[in-house]
Protein backbone atom coordinates (compact mmCIF):
# COMPACT_ATOMS: atom_id res chain seq x y z
CA UNK A 1 0.00 0.00 0.00
CA UNK A 2 1.51 3.43 -0.89
CA UNK A 3 1.74 6.38 1.36
CA UNK A 4 -1.17 8.05 -0.35
CA UNK A 5 -3.18 4.88 0.06
CA UNK A 6 -2.30 4.89 3.77
CA UNK A 7 -3.62 8.44 4.03
CA UNK A 8 -6.92 7.46 2.32
CA UNK A 9 -7.42 4.18 4.19
CA UNK A 10 -9.48 3.62 7.29
CA UNK A 11 -6.52 4.78 9.43
CA UNK A 12 -5.68 7.72 7.18
CA UNK A 13 -6.49 10.51 9.60
CA UNK A 14 -4.46 8.83 12.31
CA UNK A 15 -1.42 8.45 10.01
CA UNK A 16 -1.78 12.04 8.89
CA UNK A 17 -1.83 13.10 12.45
CA UNK A 18 1.26 11.02 13.19
CA UNK A 19 3.03 12.42 10.16
CA UNK A 20 2.08 15.99 11.18
CA UNK A 21 3.15 15.46 14.76
CA UNK A 22 6.40 13.89 13.60
CA UNK A 23 7.06 16.80 11.26
CA UNK A 24 6.29 19.24 14.04
CA UNK A 25 8.54 17.33 16.40
CA UNK A 26 11.37 17.34 13.86
CA UNK A 27 10.88 21.09 13.38
CA UNK A 28 11.01 21.58 17.10
CA UNK A 29 14.16 19.49 17.33
CA UNK A 30 15.73 21.43 14.50
CA UNK A 31 14.75 24.68 16.14
CA UNK A 32 16.11 23.49 19.50
CA UNK A 33 19.26 22.33 17.79
CA UNK A 34 19.67 25.74 16.21
CA UNK A 35 19.09 27.39 19.54
CA UNK A 36 21.61 25.18 21.24
CA UNK A 37 24.06 25.76 18.37
CA UNK A 38 23.71 29.51 18.84
CA UNK A 39 24.04 29.06 22.60
CA UNK A 40 27.22 27.04 22.07
CA UNK A 41 28.62 29.81 19.94
CA UNK A 42 27.83 32.36 22.66
CA UNK A 43 29.29 30.21 25.44
CA UNK A 44 32.40 29.55 23.42
CA UNK A 45 32.80 33.26 22.80
CA UNK A 46 32.33 34.00 26.49
CA UNK A 47 34.84 31.30 27.40
CA UNK A 48 37.43 32.81 25.12
CA UNK A 49 36.79 36.22 26.63
CA UNK A 50 37.15 34.86 30.16
CA UNK A 51 40.34 33.03 29.26
CA UNK A 52 41.72 36.27 27.85
CA UNK A 53 40.66 38.08 31.02
CA UNK A 54 42.33 35.43 33.19
CA UNK A 55 45.55 35.80 31.20
CA UNK A 56 45.42 39.58 31.64
CA UNK A 57 44.73 39.32 35.39
CA UNK A 58 47.48 36.75 35.80
CA UNK A 59 49.94 39.10 34.13
CA UNK A 60 48.81 41.95 36.42
CA UNK A 61 49.07 39.67 39.45
CA UNK A 62 52.65 38.79 38.55
CA UNK A 63 53.43 42.47 38.20
CA UNK A 64 51.86 43.21 41.61
CA UNK A 65 53.85 40.36 43.19
CA UNK A 66 57.06 41.76 41.77
CA UNK A 67 56.12 45.25 43.04
CA UNK A 68 55.35 43.82 46.47
CA UNK A 69 58.68 42.00 46.61
CA UNK A 70 60.45 45.18 45.52
CA UNK A 71 58.63 47.21 48.18
CA UNK A 72 59.35 44.57 50.84
CA UNK A 73 63.04 44.81 49.98
CA UNK A 74 62.83 48.60 50.21
CA UNK A 75 61.07 48.35 53.59
CA UNK A 76 63.77 45.97 54.83
CA UNK A 77 66.45 48.41 53.63
CA UNK A 78 64.69 51.33 55.33
CA UNK A 79 64.32 49.31 58.56
CA UNK A 80 67.99 48.42 58.39
CA UNK A 81 68.90 52.07 57.87
CA UNK A 82 66.57 53.09 60.71
CA UNK A 83 68.24 50.60 63.01
CA UNK A 84 71.66 51.84 61.96
CA UNK A 85 70.63 55.49 62.49
CA UNK A 86 69.04 54.65 65.85
CA UNK A 87 72.19 52.88 66.99
CA UNK A 88 74.34 55.74 65.80
CA UNK A 89 71.99 58.26 67.45
CA UNK A 90 72.26 56.44 70.76
CA UNK A 91 76.05 56.33 70.43
CA UNK A 92 76.14 60.07 69.78
CA UNK A 93 73.75 60.79 72.65
CA UNK A 94 75.91 58.71 74.96
CA UNK A 95 79.01 60.54 73.76
CA UNK A 96 77.21 63.85 74.35
CA UNK A 97 76.41 62.70 77.85
CA UNK A 98 80.03 61.69 78.44
CA UNK A 99 81.25 65.07 77.17
CA UNK A 100 78.75 66.80 79.46
CA UNK A 101 80.25 64.84 82.37
CA UNK A 102 83.73 66.04 81.42
CA UNK A 103 82.54 69.62 81.02
CA UNK A 104 80.82 69.57 84.41
CA UNK A 105 83.93 68.12 86.05
CA UNK A 106 86.19 70.77 84.52
CA UNK A 107 83.78 73.57 85.35
CA UNK A 108 83.44 72.49 88.96
CA UNK A 109 87.19 72.15 89.50
CA UNK A 110 87.95 75.62 88.18
CA UNK A 111 84.75 77.34 89.21
CA UNK A 112 85.97 78.37 92.65
CA UNK A 113 89.01 79.80 94.39
CA UNK A 114 88.14 78.23 97.72
CA UNK A 115 90.28 75.23 98.66
CA UNK A 116 87.51 73.41 100.52
CA UNK A 117 85.12 73.92 97.65
CA UNK A 118 87.67 72.42 95.24
CA UNK A 119 88.02 69.37 97.49
CA UNK A 120 84.24 69.24 97.69
CA UNK A 121 84.06 69.37 93.89
CA UNK A 122 86.58 66.54 93.59
CA UNK A 123 84.53 64.45 95.99
CA UNK A 124 81.31 65.17 94.13
CA UNK A 125 82.92 64.27 90.81
CA UNK A 126 84.13 60.94 92.13
CA UNK A 127 80.86 60.12 93.92
CA UNK A 128 78.29 61.41 91.44
CA UNK A 129 79.98 61.28 88.04
CA UNK A 130 82.25 58.25 88.45
CA UNK A 131 80.08 56.45 91.01
CA UNK A 132 82.41 55.56 93.87
CA UNK A 133 81.56 55.37 97.57
CA UNK A 134 85.01 54.80 99.09
CA UNK A 135 87.94 56.94 98.07
CA UNK A 136 90.60 59.22 99.43
CA UNK A 137 92.50 62.27 98.25
CA UNK A 138 96.14 61.89 99.23
CA UNK A 139 99.30 63.91 99.00
CA UNK A 140 102.74 62.50 98.33
CA UNK A 141 105.03 62.26 101.32
CA UNK A 142 108.45 60.87 102.23
CA UNK A 143 109.87 61.57 98.80
CA UNK A 144 107.22 59.55 97.04
CA UNK A 145 107.39 56.55 99.36
CA UNK A 146 103.91 56.96 100.71
CA UNK A 147 100.62 58.80 100.41
CA UNK A 148 99.05 60.68 103.31
CA UNK A 149 95.29 61.15 103.47
CA UNK A 150 94.00 64.71 103.09
CA UNK A 151 90.32 64.11 102.50
CA UNK A 152 88.14 61.08 102.11
CA UNK A 153 84.66 59.68 101.62
CA UNK A 154 83.75 56.38 103.22
CA UNK A 155 87.23 55.54 104.52
CA UNK A 156 86.76 55.44 108.26
CA UNK A 157 89.37 52.79 108.99
CA UNK A 158 92.75 54.00 110.26
CA UNK A 159 94.58 51.78 107.80
CA UNK A 160 93.62 54.20 105.03
CA UNK A 161 95.40 57.15 106.67
CA UNK A 162 98.58 56.32 104.81
CA UNK A 163 99.23 54.18 101.78
CA UNK A 164 102.68 52.83 101.08
CA UNK A 165 104.03 53.01 97.54
CA UNK A 166 105.17 49.39 97.56
CA UNK A 167 107.43 48.04 94.85
CA UNK A 168 105.37 46.75 91.93
CA UNK A 169 102.15 48.07 93.33
CA UNK A 170 99.53 50.27 91.72
CA UNK A 171 100.38 53.26 93.91
CA UNK A 172 104.09 53.03 93.13
CA UNK A 173 103.47 52.84 89.38
CA UNK A 174 101.02 55.76 89.43
CA UNK A 175 103.44 57.96 91.38
CA UNK A 176 106.44 56.94 89.30
CA UNK A 177 104.92 57.24 85.85
CA UNK A 178 102.15 59.77 86.39
CA UNK A 179 99.72 57.38 84.77
CA UNK A 180 96.23 56.46 85.93
CA UNK A 181 96.46 52.86 87.11
CA UNK A 182 93.33 50.71 87.10
CA UNK A 183 92.91 47.44 88.96
CA UNK A 184 93.47 44.52 86.65
CA UNK A 185 95.83 46.46 84.38
CA UNK A 186 99.13 44.92 83.34
CA UNK A 187 101.73 45.19 86.06
CA UNK A 188 99.66 43.67 88.80
CA UNK A 189 99.04 44.91 92.31
CA UNK A 190 100.81 44.64 95.58
CA UNK A 191 99.52 42.66 98.50
CA UNK A 192 97.37 45.06 100.45
CA UNK A 193 96.07 46.72 97.27
CA UNK A 194 93.41 44.10 96.59
CA UNK A 195 90.65 46.58 97.31
CA UNK A 196 92.04 49.32 95.09
CA UNK A 197 89.95 50.07 92.03
CA UNK A 198 92.03 52.90 90.63
CA UNK A 199 94.90 55.19 91.51
CA UNK A 200 94.70 58.63 89.87
CA UNK A 201 97.92 60.64 90.22
CA UNK A 202 97.48 64.36 90.75
CA UNK A 203 100.00 66.23 88.65
CA UNK A 204 101.24 69.76 88.97
CA UNK A 205 103.88 71.19 86.68
CA UNK A 206 104.93 67.73 85.53
CA UNK A 207 105.33 66.40 89.06
CA UNK A 208 103.05 63.99 90.87
CA UNK A 209 102.06 65.75 94.07
CA UNK A 210 99.22 63.54 95.20
CA UNK A 211 96.70 60.92 94.19
CA UNK A 212 93.04 60.08 94.32
CA UNK A 213 92.74 56.44 95.31
CA UNK A 214 89.41 54.77 94.63
CA UNK A 215 88.31 51.68 96.51
CA UNK A 216 84.70 50.52 96.40
CA UNK A 217 82.42 51.57 93.54
CA UNK A 218 78.68 52.04 93.94
CA UNK A 219 76.80 48.70 93.61
CA UNK A 220 75.09 49.73 90.38
CA UNK A 221 78.50 50.06 88.66
CA UNK A 222 78.80 46.28 88.79
CA UNK A 223 82.44 46.58 89.80
CA UNK A 224 83.35 48.00 86.39
CA UNK A 225 84.59 51.36 85.23
CA UNK A 226 83.23 52.85 82.00
CA UNK A 227 85.19 54.51 79.23
CA UNK A 228 84.03 57.95 80.40
CA UNK A 229 85.43 57.19 83.85
CA UNK A 230 88.92 56.94 82.34
CA UNK A 231 88.38 60.35 80.75
CA UNK A 232 87.20 61.77 84.09
CA UNK A 233 90.32 60.36 85.72
CA UNK A 234 92.44 62.12 83.09
CA UNK A 235 90.73 65.41 83.91
CA UNK A 236 91.22 64.87 87.64
CA UNK A 237 94.85 63.90 87.11
CA UNK A 238 95.64 67.04 85.15
CA UNK A 239 93.19 69.60 86.53
CA UNK A 240 92.59 68.84 90.20
CA UNK A 241 96.05 69.67 91.52
CA UNK A 242 96.33 72.95 89.59
CA UNK A 243 92.86 73.89 90.86
CA UNK A 244 93.94 73.29 94.44
CA UNK A 245 97.20 75.13 93.78
CA UNK A 246 95.26 78.15 92.52
CA UNK A 247 93.22 78.18 95.72
CA UNK A 248 96.44 78.10 97.73
CA UNK A 249 97.76 81.08 95.77
CA UNK A 250 94.50 82.92 96.19
CA UNK A 251 94.39 82.30 99.93
CA UNK A 252 98.02 83.46 100.21
CA UNK A 253 97.83 86.56 98.06
CA UNK A 254 94.08 87.04 97.96
CA UNK A 255 92.93 90.58 97.28
CA UNK A 256 96.50 91.79 96.97
CA UNK A 257 96.70 90.28 93.49
CA UNK A 258 95.33 92.28 90.61
CA UNK A 259 92.31 90.51 89.10
CA UNK A 260 93.81 90.35 85.62
CA UNK A 261 95.56 87.94 83.32
CA UNK B 1 52.31 78.63 76.14
CA UNK B 2 54.93 78.02 78.87
CA UNK B 3 57.06 74.90 78.83
CA UNK B 4 57.03 72.41 81.66
CA UNK B 5 59.00 73.11 84.80
CA UNK B 6 61.23 70.77 86.77
CA UNK B 7 62.51 71.32 90.31
CA UNK B 8 65.99 69.86 90.87
CA UNK B 9 66.82 69.07 94.49
CA UNK B 10 70.36 68.03 95.48
CA UNK B 11 73.01 69.19 97.93
CA UNK B 12 75.69 68.46 95.32
CA UNK B 13 76.37 71.37 92.98
CA UNK B 14 77.97 68.92 90.58
CA UNK B 15 74.82 66.83 90.36
CA UNK B 16 72.59 69.90 90.03
CA UNK B 17 74.82 71.21 87.25
CA UNK B 18 74.76 67.84 85.49
CA UNK B 19 70.97 67.50 85.75
CA UNK B 20 70.49 71.06 84.53
CA UNK B 21 72.73 70.42 81.53
CA UNK B 22 70.71 67.36 80.62
CA UNK B 23 67.27 68.94 81.03
CA UNK B 24 67.81 72.62 80.21
CA UNK B 25 66.47 73.60 76.85
CA UNK B 26 63.76 70.97 77.12
CA UNK B 27 62.28 72.22 80.39
CA UNK B 28 62.37 75.27 82.64
CA UNK B 29 64.60 74.55 85.64
CA UNK B 30 64.45 75.65 89.27
CA UNK B 31 66.83 74.34 91.91
CA UNK B 32 66.98 73.67 95.66
CA UNK B 33 69.91 72.40 97.71
CA UNK B 34 68.12 70.58 100.53
CA UNK B 35 64.82 69.03 101.48
CA UNK B 36 63.46 71.99 103.41
CA UNK B 37 64.17 74.40 100.57
CA UNK B 38 62.60 71.93 98.16
CA UNK B 39 59.29 71.92 100.02
CA UNK B 40 59.10 75.71 100.04
CA UNK B 41 60.14 76.11 96.40
CA UNK B 42 57.78 73.39 95.24
CA UNK B 43 54.90 75.20 96.89
CA UNK B 44 55.84 78.51 95.26
CA UNK B 45 57.04 77.35 91.83
CA UNK B 46 54.48 74.53 91.33
CA UNK B 47 56.82 72.42 89.19
CA UNK B 48 55.49 69.76 86.87
CA UNK B 49 58.06 67.27 88.16
CA UNK B 50 60.56 67.07 91.02
CA UNK B 51 63.96 65.39 90.82
CA UNK B 52 64.79 64.65 94.44
CA UNK B 53 68.11 63.48 95.89
CA UNK B 54 67.98 61.09 98.83
CA UNK B 55 70.98 61.96 100.98
CA UNK B 56 70.77 65.65 101.87
CA UNK B 57 71.37 67.79 104.93
CA UNK B 58 68.53 69.28 107.01
CA UNK B 59 65.89 66.98 105.49
CA UNK B 60 66.61 63.83 103.53
CA UNK B 61 64.84 62.86 100.35
CA UNK B 62 62.50 60.31 101.88
CA UNK B 63 61.23 62.79 104.48
CA UNK B 64 60.99 65.56 101.91
CA UNK B 65 59.00 63.28 99.62
CA UNK B 66 56.52 62.49 102.37
CA UNK B 67 56.18 66.19 103.16
CA UNK B 68 55.62 67.02 99.49
CA UNK B 69 52.88 64.40 99.32
CA UNK B 70 51.29 65.86 102.43
CA UNK B 71 50.91 69.36 101.00
CA UNK B 72 48.04 69.96 98.62
CA UNK B 73 50.07 71.85 96.04
CA UNK B 74 52.44 68.91 95.43
CA UNK B 75 50.29 65.97 96.40
CA UNK B 76 50.22 64.58 92.86
CA UNK B 77 53.36 66.15 91.41
CA UNK B 78 55.51 63.41 89.87
CA UNK B 79 58.69 62.79 91.88
CA UNK B 80 61.78 60.94 90.69
CA UNK B 81 64.19 60.08 93.49
CA UNK B 82 67.90 60.22 92.75
CA UNK B 83 69.89 57.78 94.81
CA UNK B 84 73.50 56.70 95.01
CA UNK B 85 72.41 53.28 96.15
CA UNK B 86 69.96 51.26 94.13
CA UNK B 87 69.44 48.40 96.52
CA UNK B 88 65.95 47.01 96.81
CA UNK B 89 65.34 48.34 100.31
CA UNK B 90 66.22 51.88 99.25
CA UNK B 91 63.98 51.63 96.22
CA UNK B 92 61.13 50.33 98.38
CA UNK B 93 61.62 53.19 100.85
CA UNK B 94 61.41 55.61 97.99
CA UNK B 95 58.15 54.23 96.71
CA UNK B 96 56.75 54.02 100.23
CA UNK B 97 57.54 57.68 100.75
CA UNK B 98 55.54 58.50 97.64
CA UNK B 99 57.92 58.79 94.72
CA UNK B 100 56.86 57.78 91.22
CA UNK B 101 60.21 56.51 89.96
CA UNK B 102 63.90 56.49 90.86
CA UNK B 103 67.26 56.78 89.14
CA UNK B 104 70.72 55.90 90.41
CA UNK B 105 73.95 57.83 90.20
CA UNK B 106 76.01 58.25 88.13
CA UNK B 107 73.08 59.59 86.14
CA UNK B 108 72.71 58.37 82.57
CA UNK B 109 71.30 61.24 80.55
CA UNK B 110 69.26 59.05 78.19
CA UNK B 111 67.74 57.18 81.11
CA UNK B 112 66.89 60.42 82.92
CA UNK B 113 65.23 61.93 79.86
CA UNK B 114 63.27 58.73 79.26
CA UNK B 115 62.01 58.66 82.86
CA UNK B 116 61.06 62.34 82.79
CA UNK B 117 59.23 61.97 79.48
CA UNK B 118 57.50 58.87 80.80
CA UNK B 119 55.95 61.01 83.54
CA UNK B 120 55.51 64.28 81.67
CA UNK B 121 55.09 63.22 78.06
CA UNK B 122 57.50 64.17 75.25
CA UNK B 123 59.68 67.23 75.85
CA UNK B 124 58.06 70.46 74.82
CA UNK B 125 54.74 69.49 76.27
CA UNK B 126 52.54 72.11 77.75
CA UNK B 127 52.12 72.77 81.44
CA UNK B 128 49.10 71.16 83.01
Amino acid sequence: MSGEDQDQGPHGSYVQKIRRDTQEYVQELLAENERLRRLMVEVDGARRQHEERVRTLSTELDAFRQDRERLERQVADVEHDNHRFSTRFLELEQRNSDLANLYVATYRLHGTLDREEVFQAIQEIVINLVGCEEFGIYEVADGGQKLVLLSHFGLEDERFRTLAAEEGGMVRRALANGDVILAGAAGGTHAGEENLTACVPLKLGGRVVGAIVLFRLLPQKGGRLAAVDAELFDILATQAAPAVYCTNLHSRFGDAAEPTI
Amino acid sequence: MPTQKILLVDDSMTTLFMEEMILNGRYDIVKASNGEEAIVKAKVERPDLILLDVIMPKLDGFSACRALRAQEETRVTPIIMVTTRGEEENVERGYESGCNDYITKPINSLELIAKVENLLGPAGGRRS
